[in-house]
């Protein structure tokens, strides 16, 4: 393997590709900090973003820079923007929600290990441009989506990257969570949509 | 006067006492560097001495668990490596241990501070060769009553240098209901038989009450007092062996360098972090049931409740200055059932967790778990409001809880592109214990452990689980024979083990599969109890809420019991089934009839079983990484052909129609993409925009539709966690007057 560049190698795992003799070879290689910056050029290749992605946070979602500095969070099969990666991205997404015995049976196959119906719910959250599966969740009814990874982009620029944020809107970007904004606007605006099940 | 050896008097570790000596190495260590040290003097002046010397130390503990498990040992010391040797500090600081349940190291040092703190020192003194052993979770550090530690001091001529430890899961742990993690135990009092850290024996041999003890108050006697002979024989190969090390590096340098190691390993995570990871903040959850309303109400009131466990985790990594905080401010709050514990269970918890995500390149000791700092709130899960509290099952939630830990690492380190190290965190295990009574009326208590020891990995960004291969809680770990196991538990047999086809979370790369387990009662016995048991395995929810690679979370465990069947009948005509498929045609047909069927996904304590009686349990598979389409339409024809899994579930999840096309590659490449375009119109058509959604689900939780035991569970949330009602009220935008689940 050695005759490969290191984004040749990620992309390689990445894609499957690579035996389990392979992969044990790279997992005792020393690891070295200038994996971050040959895992953005990889993706750069891989996703449709270029050199404009900054960070995966999920097997299809990146932030990305976008052309006037801002940071989006973006599906890296289609494209589609979920926004401010401070918001939690379901917010964002498809819901499809699995409900009874039935239902459940269909990802889960056998009666005796599904989870337990009227209690917990299944949601499956997809991307609302191209329909891939971004997350699936058992949850109790009435629990909010759980916002796995909120990413601190400051600290990615300034102790990983060792660069300056890119100039724009979010030059003065703030590690926080935003997702109650959305929530809220939701809240004030009761024009939305309430028809339909959620299955 | 003949100079008396040990600590019997009250300063003999310098100038302090132990108690002395432990404030003195943590208000040291309060700098953040272990016992306060600047830099590493030996291993800078002499490197090759410094790894000769702890080549040499962790030798002795490897040496000891490996004789030590021959001399003397339950089936789950010997066959399943449950056990552990570790070199420590005088203050309990483990500087090496050896392979097997790596996790008690971190635990060891709560017994050590126990004895210094109620003045071990002076009564009973503490002397080479004497033997203490602990069980009791609230005192000494171990998780629950089934893990046993044993701890014999070390000294070099009159001077007290560390501990020998030795520690392994036992088969019985003497509670109100057989085995060795009573799920059903509403306090201290019903957890078994609890040793805080005690004298039990002196000049390298037990006193005889302790084996009476062990005859008396627990099930499994003759198992207990071999492991008991093991872990004191184990110690003794360490103090022996340090002797010959101490005279061979010198009592200083063995000092001195101890510290340095356990120092370095700090150091070590530390850059691991810096290194691995991507700054931000994680969380993942999951939930866990116990049921045992209808069940203990007579006998224990106030214990005749549902709950629904919180296990919320939420981790912040910050790669510039290498720290990981862990805050765990939205768990559910202690209660009177079985699945809270105490602070060992964190630290043992918290040492796998670190070694298995940051653990790269160092020396596992104490200083993995420095690296890590957390908040558990008072009155949390894991951090009771008294020692009357249960910790008889603490195993099956916090296993989940740092999950939830690992889980945010790995998110971390694959957004750091550390593609190879990244998994789903969501191994598990399942098993069987309870109690036999033979018909000539032998009797004894058991732990069935086969699936303890060897759960499916968890999918990777670049592979499937694999089944049967891992056990993240014992890197040593092994699932044991089947005719060593039917050896030891006389009376019940194994009808199959063997993988459950698609029982799995799928993905584009796919969980490992679990596994399924029957067994039959035979006519040996009188009567058995039986109960299930795991760490991780969902009872009513999947075993997370959701995964680092995003697809289905393992399906939930499972224990299915036929009662009154004409199973040993078939098995004296041949017929043996293999596994829960046939067992469901032989019904069907009526070839296996039975009197009665009852389905436990949740943990049971004792089931009485009889002669005839066939019960199945099904646990350990993992969950899957990607979305289901995107997996290589040869990966998901060859699970067909290896029967991993079914035709239909090829068509209908993986969008593979392999039946129909049989064969003919082109044709099942291109079938696949009609039919996966067929199942995204189905997203598209059965799923609508979140907001919807939310409103939606917002209306059940303001109206108060929801299962009661859920409601229940908010409610007992929001009195007890200000930051869940926080943002639960927030995010339905729930007035604070919402009755019910609003508040408390």
């Amino acid at each position: 393997m050695s005759d490969r560049s290191a984004q040749e190698v990620i992309r390689d795992l990445e894609t499957g590709r690579m035996s389990w003799g392979e992969v044990k070879e790279i997992l005792r290689q020393k690891k070295t900090p200038s994996r971050f910056s040959e895992y953005r050029e990889t993706l750069a290749e891989t996703t449709p973003f270029g050199d404009r992605v900054l960070v995966r946070v999920g097997e299809y979602l990146f932030v990305v820079v976008e052309p006037d500095g801002s940071h989006s969070l973006r599906c890296g099969e289609c494209e589609h923007n979920f926004g401010d990666p401070r918001i939690n991205w379901k917010l964002s997404s498809r819901v499809r929600v699995r409900r009874t015995l039935e239902e459940f049976l269909e990802v889960y196959l056998y009666e005796e290990v599904c989870p337990e119906p009227g209690i917990a719910e299944i949601r499956e959250y997809f991307c609302p441009g191209c329909f891939t599966l971004l997350c699936v969740e058992c949850v109790p009814t009435g629990y909010p989506p759980v916002f796995e990874f909120l990413p601190d982009l400051n600290s990615i620029y300034r102790d990983i990257l060792h660069e300056p944020v890119p100039s724009g809107p979010d030059e003065a970007w703030t590690f926080e969570d935003l997702t109650m904004s959305k929530v809220e606007a939701w809240a004030s605006n009761n024009t939305g949509s309430t028809q339909g099940a959620a299955r | 006067m003949k100079k008396v050896i040990g600590l019997t008097s009250t300063k003999l570790l310098g100038d302090r006492t132990l108690i002395e000596q432990i404030t003195h190495s943590e208000a040291l260590t309060e700098s953040g560097l272990y016992h306060g040290l600047e830099h590493l003097v030996e291993r800078d002046r002499d490197p090759i001495t410094y790894e000769r010397f702890y080549d040499a130390i962790h030798s002795v503990v490897m040496g000891a668990r490996e004789t030590s498990k021959n001399v003397a040992a339950s089936p789950g010391a010997r066959e399943l490596g449950e056990l552990l040797f570790a070199l420590l500090t005088p203050e309990g600081h483990a500087i090496a241990v050896s392979s097997g349940l790596v996790g008690h190291q971190g635990a060891f040092r709560i017994a050590i501070k126990y004895m210094a703190e109620n003045g071990y020192d002076v009564n009973p003194g503490i002397k080479p060769g004497d033997i203490f052993t602990a069980c009791d979770p609230a005192t000494s550090g171990t998780p629950h009553p089934g893990d046993v530690y044993t701890f014999i001091p070390l000294f070099h001529e009159d001077e007290f240098i560390g501990w020998a430890a030795g520690m392994n899961h036992t088969m019985e742990a003497g509670g109100a209901v057989p085995g060795a993690w009573p799920p059903w135990s509403p306090n201290t009092f019903t957890d078994g038989y609890l040793l805080p850290p005690t004298k039990v024996g002196e000049n390298f041999e037990d006193y005889t009450w302790l084996y009476k003890h062990f005859e008396r108050r627990t099930r499994a006697p003759m198992f207990n007092i071999l492991d008991q002979k093991m872990r004191v024989a184990g110690c003794k190969m360490v103090v022996d062996s340090m002797a010959g090390i101490i005279e061979k590096f010198g009592l200083d340098y063995v000092r001195a360098a101890s510290r340095e190691i356990i120092e370095e390993t700090r150091q070590i995570c530390v850059g691991n972090v810096k290194l691995l990871t991507v700054p931000g903040r994680t969380r993942y959850v999951s939930f866990r049931t116990v049921l045992y309303k209808g069940i203990v109400d007579g006998v224990w009131p106030q214990s005749a409740h549902n709950w629904l466990l919180h296990l919320y985790t939420e981790t912040q990594v910050n790669t510039a200055e290498g720290k990981i905080h862990v805050n765990w401010d939205k768990i559910s709050p202690a209660n009177f059932h079985a699945m809270g514990g105490y602070q060992g269970i964190l630290e043992s918890n918290l040492w796998l967790n670190v070694m298995d995500s940051i653990g790269l390149g160092l020396k596992p000791n104490s200083g993995m778990n420095l690296a890590v700092t957390y908040d558990m709130p008072e009155g949390g899960l894991f951090n009771p409001p008294s020692d009357r509290y249960s910790a008889g099952n603490p195993w099956a939630s916090s296993v989940t809880l740092f999950n939830g830990f690992s889980g945010g690492l790995e998110t971390s380190k694959r957004a750091r592109g550390f593609v190879e190290e990244s998994w789903n965190a969501d191994l598990c295990w399942t098993g069987i214990q309870g109690e036999i009574t033979l018909k000539d009326g032998f009797s004894f208590g058991f732990c069935q452990m086969d699936l303890l020891g060897a759960s499916a990995t968890p999918a990777r960004p670049y592979m499937d689980g694999e089944p049967l291969a891992t056990a993240w809680w014992n890197p040593a770990s092994d699932t044991g024979s089947v005719e060593e196991w039917e050896y030891v538990l006389p009376g019940i047999y194994y009808l199959c083990k063997n993988v459950l086809p698609g029982y799995c979370g799928h993905g584009k790369f796919r969980g490992g599969l679990g596994m399924q387990l029957a067994f039959v009662v035979s006519d040996e016995v009188k009567e058995a109890i039986i109960g299930k048991i795991g760490a991780t395995t969902g009872n009513y929810f999947t075993t997370q809420a959701s995964v680092p690679g995003g697809s289905y979370p393992a399906p939930t465990s499972t224990l299915i019991v036929y009662r009154g069947t004409n199973i040993l009948e078939l098995m004296a005509q041949g017929e043996y089934p293999d596994g829960l498929e046939e067992l469901y045609e032989w019904v069907d047909q009526g070839k296996l009839t039975h009197q009665g069927r009852e389905l436990h996904k949740e943990e049971v304590g004792a089931l009485l079983v009889r002669p005839g009686d066939v019960y199945i349990v099904a646990g350990n598979g993992t969950g899957g990484w990607g979305d289901p389409l995107h997996r290589s339409v040869e990966l998901v024809e060859r699970d067909v052909k290896e029967q991993f899994v079914s035709a239909e579930t090829a068509a209908d999840i993986y969008g593979v129609p392999v039946s129909d096309l049989a064969g003919d590659s082109t044709s099942i490449t291109q079938a696949a993409v009609r039919r996966r375009e067929e199942l995204r119109q189905a997203r598209a058509a059965q799923s609508v925009p979140f907001e919807e959604f939310w409103r939606e689900e917002r209306q059940k939780v303001v109206g108060n539709e929801m299962h009661e035991f859920v409601a229940d569970a908010y409610a007992e949330l929001n009195a007890f966690s200000p930051a869940f009602k926080q943002e639960f009220h927030e995010f339905w935008q729930l007035p604070n007057e919402t009755p019910g689940v609003g508040n408390e």
